[in-house]
C-alpha cells in the first residue's frame, strides 16, 4: 500500500476511534500506522478529538442544566480527598507525556499520547494500572463452573427482589456485626468518613485501582454497581444498586475474591455484609488475606456470620476483571 | 496574564475547585444527562470526569483550545467509555426527537462559546445524512450499529457519513480560523 493510501487509512481509523471506537484488529492496525506516521497521527487524532468535543458542546443545552447541589457536594468532598492525597505527588512522569490531547487512563499513557483504549461493545473492566501487567489466565472452565452454579440461584434472586418494597431513600448498608462463629476478623476502628467517601478517596489516591462492574447471574437484571480494589492499598469497595435487602437473622451476603494466590476452590473471604435498604449502597471490602492481582469477585448468600468455604449455591453477583 | 481555572488547579489551588464547578458543572452535567439518561450513572460519571479534569489539568494548553473545549473533550471521552459498558437500547421512536436542528435561538447561541458556535454553524452546512449521523454518534453517543439499525442504513454507509461529516466540520473550523496544531494534509 503506498504512503498516501496508508495515510488515508490512518485518517479513517482515527476518525472511527473518535466516533465509534475500534475493534481489537483495528486498534492493532492503528498502532502500526501510528508508528509509521507519528506526527500525522498525533495532530490529526487531536484535531478529531477537539472537533468532536466542539460538536458535542454545540449539541448540549446552551444554558446547561445546573449541577445538582448534592452532586456538587460529593465532588467537593472528593476534591478534598484528591488534593490531600496528591499534595506531595511528583507529577513529572505525567509532564513527560505532555499532550493537549489528554489521556484518560494510565493505559493510554503507556501506549502513547493519542491512544484511546478500544471501546468494547460488551463492556469490560477499566483497569488503571501503571504498566502492563502479565495476567495469568483465568480458565473458562473455572468461570463456567461459577456461572453454572449461579443459575441455581435465579429463582431466589427474583423472589427476594419481588418480595421487597423499593425505598426511594438511598441507604447505607450496615456491615453484619461479627457473630461469635463468624470467620471474619472484626474491623478496626470505624472509619471517619462514609464508605462512599472512602471509596472516592481511594479512587483519587491509588494508582493501581481495578474497577469492574457487577453482573447478575439469573434474572436479576436490576443489579447495577461496581467493585473497586487496590492491591497496593489492600483496600476496596463494593457498590450495589438493586441488591435485595436481606434478613440478617436468616442469611447474609459474603464476598469472595479470586486472585493469583489462591486456588479456585478456596477464594479469599472478602467479608460479610447486610443490605437493609434498596437504592445505592457502598460497602468496604474486608479481605481476610492479602489479595494479589484479583481476577474475579463473587457475592453469595450464606448463613448469618458467613462461612469459611462457600457451597456456591446462591450467587447473586459476579464481577470479572 | 491571569491564570486560568485549570492552571490554578494544576498548581493545586483548592480555591479553584469551586470555580471549576461553578463554571463547568452545568456543562458537564448537561453532556452527561444527554448521553447517560440514568441519573445514577450520570452522577457517577460526572464525578469521574472532574477527577480526570483535575488529574490532567496541567496538560491543558490554551494555545490549542479554550478551557471549555478541553473540559468537553475529557467529559465526552469518559461518557462514551462509560456508555459502552451499559446495555442501553436505543429507542428508535425517540430518534426524531433527538435530531433537532442546532439552535437557531439567538439567545441560546450567545450562550455557547465561540468555538462551539462555529461548530454548530459547520454542522448546519453538512449534508442532512451526515448531520444526522454525526449528531447521533457524537452528541448522543450511539454506536454505528445502533445508528444503522435505527436509520435503516448499511453499516458502511453510516461510517462513511460520520467520517466525512467529522472531516468536513474540522475543515470548516480551520477555515474559520481554528488552529489544530501543525498543518497536516488530510
Amino acid at each position: 500500500m503506498n504512503e498516501n493510501l496508508q495515510k488515508d487509512r490512518l485518517l479513517e481509523l482515527l476518525a472511527d476511534q473518535t466516533l465509534f471506537g475500534l475493534t481489537p484488529e483495528e486498534s492493532k492496525e492503528l498502532e502500526i500506522l501510528k508508528e509509521k506516521f507519528p506526527e500525522f497521527a498525533e495532530t490529526v487524532g487531536e484535531s478529531f478529538e477537539l472537533t468532536a468535543a466542539l460538536v458535542a458542546l454545540s449539541g448540549a443545552n446552551a444554558r446547561g442544566e445546573a449541577l445538582p447541589k448534592s452532586l456538587e457536594t460529593k465532588i467537593l468532598a472528593r476534591s478534598d480527598a484528591y488534593f490531600s492525597a496528591n499534595k506531595t505527588e511528583n507529577s513529572s512522569s505525567e509532564k513527560k507525556s505532555m499532550s493537549h490531547n489528554a489521556d484518560t487512563t494510565d493505559e493510554s499513557a503507556a501506549h502513547g499520547v493519542n491512544h484511546i483504549p478500544p471501546r468494547q461493545p460488551g463492556g469490560g473492566a477499566v483497569v488503571n494500572r501503571p504498566a502492563a501487567v502479565e495476567k495469568p489466565g483465568f480458565s473458562l472452565t473455572q468461570w463456567l463452573g461459577w456461572g453454572v452454579a449461579a443459575l441455581a440461584c435465579a429463582a431466589l434472586a427474583v423472589n427476594l427482589w419481588l418480595s421487597r418494597t423499593p425505598d426511594a431513600n438511598a441507604p447505607v448498608a450496615k456491615n453484619s456485626p461479627a457473630a461469635s462463629e463468624s470467620p471474619i476478623a472484626p474491623s478496626p476502628s470505624p472509619p471517619p468518613a462514609s464508605a462512599a467517601e472512602q471509596k472516592q478517596a481511594l479512587l483519587a489516591s491509588a494508582g493501581d485501582v481495578i474497577r469492574t462492574d457487577w453482573s447478575a447471574p439469573g434474572e436479576n437484571e436490576n443489579l447495577r454497581g461496581e467493585i473497586v480494589w487496590s492491591d497496593s492499598e489492600q483496600k476496596g469497595f463494593m457498590t450495589f444498586r438493586g441488591l435485595s435487602p436481606n434478613d440478617p437473622q436468616k442469611e447474609t451476603y459474603q464476598l469472595w475474591i479470586f486472585d493469583e494466590t489462591q486456588s479456585e476452590e478456596t477464594p479469599i473471604n472478602g467479608g460479610v455484609f447486610d443490605i437493609d435498604e434498596t437504592g445505592e449502597v457502598t460497602v468496604p471490602i474486608d479481605a481476610e488475606l492479602r489479595v494479589k492481582n484479583p481476577k474475579m469477585f463473587a457475592v453469595t448468600v450464606e448463613k448469618p456470620g458467613g462461612v469459611v468455604v462457600s457451597k456456591r449455591e446462591k450467587i447473586v453477583a459476579l464481577a470479572k476483571v | 496574564m491571569a491564570e486560568t481555572i485549570l492552571q490554578r488547579i494544576a498548581a493545586k489551588d483548592r480555591s479553584a475547585v469551586q470555580e471549576c464547578l461553578d463554571t463547568y458543572g452545568g456543562l458537564v452535567w448537561s453532556l452527561a444527562r444527554r448521553i447517560l439518561p440514568d441519573v445514577n450513572e450520570a452522577e457517577d460519571a460526572v464525578q469521574e470526569i472532574f477527577i480526570e479534569i483535575w488529574k490532567t489539568a496541567e496538560r491543558f494548553d490554551e494555545s490549542k483550545s479554550s478551557e471549555t473545549t478541553y473540559v468537553a473533550m475529557i467529559a465526552r471521552r469518559r461518557l462514551i467509555d462509560r456508555l459502552r459498558k451499559t446495555t442501553r437500547q436505543p429507542d428508535v421512536d425517540s430518534f426524531e426527537d433527538i435530531l433537532v436542528e442546532p439552535s437557531e435561538n439567538e439567545d441560546e447561541m450567545l450562550q455557547l462559546n465561540v468555538e462551539a458556535k462555529q461548530a454548530a454553524e459547520a454542522m448546519r452546512d453538512l449534508r442532512p445524512e451526515q448531520q444526522k449521523v454525526l449528531q447521533l454518534s457524537i452528541v448522543q453517543g450511539y454506536s454505528h450499529q445502533e445508528i444503522a439499525d435505527a436509520l435503516k442504513m448499511p453499516l458502511g454507509t453510516v461510517k462513511t457519513h460520520a467520517r466525512r461529516g467529522l472531516i468536513e466540520v474540522r475543515e470548516a473550523l480551520k477555515n474559520r480560523g481554528f488552529e489544530f496544531g501543525k498543518e497536516v494534509s488530510a
